[in-house]
């Protein structure tokens, strides 16, 4: 306190305290903030597995151990899960390769997270989900032709595979990006039909009730299909009967250019977090100044008075 | 920097020991002020009196000057480096706008306006530090004046203004007075002619959009009309649509102005979940109800919010809910769109849908009541 008191009146205080203000507005703005989750699925299958390479019987294992207890061991669900039987597979590959299922807390919205299953039990799974818990065809399928994520070293054994996968991936995913021609239309569709909730630039937005609409620049081609087909959460359908697969293409091929476009923010880039926050962040940082301006300026001259 | 004007003003006392020599040390602030003052006295020349002067010590004076001329040429390079900037990054090089590259024109803003920003800031700071370390500072006594005016005053100002008065005529020549008046209302009233002139009125256009009886609808952003089979098969299906219109004036087929009021949101509402307020007929007076304006499930709003006018199209499908992501109005997809929160005033008026002989979602009408923010008399005129 003494140090503080002796001090205080220092022709300096007043800028000490202004610094101190923007230091613990910004330190406290980046510990609130959510972060996004750096995590990355890691489906790589381009095409769906033949039904020699899956073990259905491995599926049921996994789907009784790690899904039944909130799903129910048919899937027709319980208080703490929904009714999967008519989901479709898409929406089981959907949640399980962006790390949201298995859930370790069913009353919360699931942020993104690392897969916690292999791809090969994946694919079982999803197998088993095909042959035993899915009604006749509802639902939608997964969307093999779309592009899945980036192969990740650590799945392959040497590094000759990986680089062939990556290859492999590489191509897919330019064809299919570079596939869309109408990226006006693709715009339109994004903007009119996703922007509301995942925002312009895709970085995502606050819904009712603590939900969000998650930020989807992570979000595989395939994954982002899949999330318009099943509508995962409180997302509405878009089923290719509303905007076609080629269309989906368009779109999705919008989302990942935007993505790919540098940001004008440059080293004040504030994550393209949308016009109104960056705003008012200017807004605060920008007035803050001109308080300290005004301080300097006006800072009496004890000397005389 | 202020702190230590005594110890300068002391400072600047030794530095000139003619003045000094014979003078009593400082003992007191008071002292050391008037003195100094005293001094300056004889070659003072500034605007105000000698003794309200107070000259800056040499020293300060000099410190101010390097601080100073440090900010200036600062602000110079910074000027400097701006009009460099400009023609690093020009806006139309290799003849196309270089500026339309977002790489370049973030280097441009951000050099452009961080030189500009410093040229200014430089010249600003450099003339506070002149101000404040170069400049006397003056210690200057003014009384306020009286503000209100003597009586006398007031007095003498009302007589002269009757005076004036009487003697113009004005108060004894009512024929002449009130010609002057009436002369002046048609004046008055011309700025409504005026107004009238910002444009035609809207009439009832803002009560009738293109939607009519058979009218097919596209999905935003493409051609392709929309059947029912596309949306009701699924549980949750939501789209924006505009009605199918090809106007070769157009680049999209239809104009902003009938874009903009006739936007609309499809959705698809599972079935248990309609509530009761889609049984009330849908304007006062009419026999049909909300639930008979949707099909199969598929309900069409206007995506318009009827607040502002923003595009509420933030649908929750678990709870039904469209929110307008501008001020929050929540409105209940369920519920004949009516408002759950937020400041919109009316619910998203409902647009009659049905299907014609080949499949296709068509309109069976117009909007019931005009679609986008309320305005005075949105209930009245137009008629459907």
């Amino acid at each position: 306190m003494k140090w503080i008191t002796a001090r205080r009146r220092h022709p300096l205080a007043g800028y000490v305290v202004v610094i101190l203000a923007l230091a613990l507005f910004g330190v406290g703005y980046a510990a609130l903030a959510p972060t996004a989750e750096e995590a990355r699925a890691q489906t790589l299958s381009a095409e769906a597995p033949a039904p020699d390479d899956v073990d259905i019987a491995e599926g049921r294992a996994i789907f009784d151990q790690t899904c039944a207890s909130c799903h129910g061991l048919d899937g027709s669900g319980s208080p703490t899960g929904p009714d999967l039987r008519e989901v479709g597979s898409a929406a089981v590959n959907f949640q399980v390769s962006t790390g949201r299922m298995p859930s370790m807390d069913p009353d919360n919205q699931m942020p993104r997270k690392p897969m916690v299953m292999s791809e090969e039990e994946l694919a079982n799974l999803i197998a088993y989900y095909d042959a035993e818990i899915r009604d006749n065809e509802a639902g939608a399928d997964v969307p093999y032709e779309v592009p899945a994520s980036e192969p990740e070293r650590d799945d392959f054994e040497d590094e000759g595979e990986y680089e062939a996968a990556l290859e492999t991936w590489e191509t897919e995913y330019d064809a299919y990006i570079e596939g869309a021609d109408d990226t006006d239309m693709g715009m339109k569709l994004y903007l009119t039909n996703c922007a509301h909730c995942h925002s312009w630039s895709g970085g995502g937005g606050a819904l009712t009730d603590g939900r969000w609409a998650p930020e989807i620049h992570d979000a595989s081609p395939r994954e982002i299909y899949e999330a318009m087909v099943s509508g995962p959460g409180a997302m509405p359908m878009f089923s290719d009967g509303v905007i076609d697969p080629d269309e989906k293409q368009e779109l999705i091929s919008y989302v990942k250019t935007l993505q790919a476009e540098p940001d004008a923010g440059g080293i004040f880039a504030l994550d393209r977090v949308g016009q109104v926050a960056e705003g008012f962040i200017g807004w605060t940082v920008g007035l803050s100044l001109i308080v300290a301006c005004a301080i300097w300026i006006t800072a009496k001259q004890r000397a005389h008075d | 920097m202020t702190e230590n004007n005594n110890n300068d003003n002391n400072g600047a006392g030794d530095e000139k020991p003619e003045r000094v020599v014979g003078t009593p040390s400082a003992s007191a602030d008071e002292r050391v002020v008037s003195e100094a003052s005293a001094e300056n006295e004889s070659e003072h020349a500034g605007p105000y009196e000698p003794f309200e002067t107070h000259i800056r010590p040499e020293e300060q004076q000099r410190r101010g000057e390097k601080m100073a001329s440090a900010w200036f040429i600062l602000a110079t390079l910074a000027g400097i480096a701006f009009l460099a900037a400009y023609f690093v990054f020009p806006p139309n090089a290799a003849d196309e706008p270089a500026i339309a590259d977002p790489q370049i024109s973030q280097y441009s803003n951000m050099l452009l306006g961080g030189t500009l920003t410093l040229a200014m800031f430089g010249i600003g700071a450099g003339m506070t530090v002149w101000a404040r370390n170069v400049m006397p500072h003056y210690e200057v006594h003014s009384p306020y004046d009286e503000l209100p005016s003597s009586d006398e005053e007031k007095g003498s100002f009302s007589e002269f203004f009757m005076k004036s008065a009487d003697e113009s005529g004005f108060t004894k020549r009512p024929l002449m007075r009130r010609t002057l008046i009436a002369s002046m209302i048609p004046l008055g009233i011309a700025p409504v002619v005026l107004l009238r002139d910002l444009g035609p009125l809207p009439r009832d256009t803002l009560h009738h959009t293109p939607w009519e009886n058979g009218r097919r609808m596209y999905v935003e952003g493409t051609h392709r009309a929309l059947r029912a089979e596309d949306l009701e098969n699924d549980p949750n299906g939501m789209i924006s649509a505009l009605p199918a219109i090809d106007d070769d004036r157009y680049p999209h087929g239809i104009s902003l102005d009938d874009q903009a009021k006739s936007v609309i949101l499809l959705i698809k509402v599972p079935d248990g979940d309609w509530k009761e307020g889609m049984n009330e007929p849908v304007s006062e007076g009419s026999d049909e109800t909300h639930m008979n304006w949707t099909y199969n499930g598929i309900v069409a709003y206007s995506k318009i919010c009827t607040h502002v006018g923003c595009p509420a199209a933030l649908y929750e499908r678990t709870t039904h809910r469209i929110l307008c992501p501008c001020h929050q109005s929540t409105f209940d997809a369920t519920d004949a769109a009516k408002v759950v929160f937020g400041p919109a005033h009316r619910g998203l008026p409902q647009l009659p849908i049905s299907v014609d002989d080949e499949g296709y979602l068509i309109s069976t009408g117009d909007f019931a009541e005009p679609p986008g923010p309320t305005f005075w008399e949105y209930q009245r005129g137009g008629g459907n």
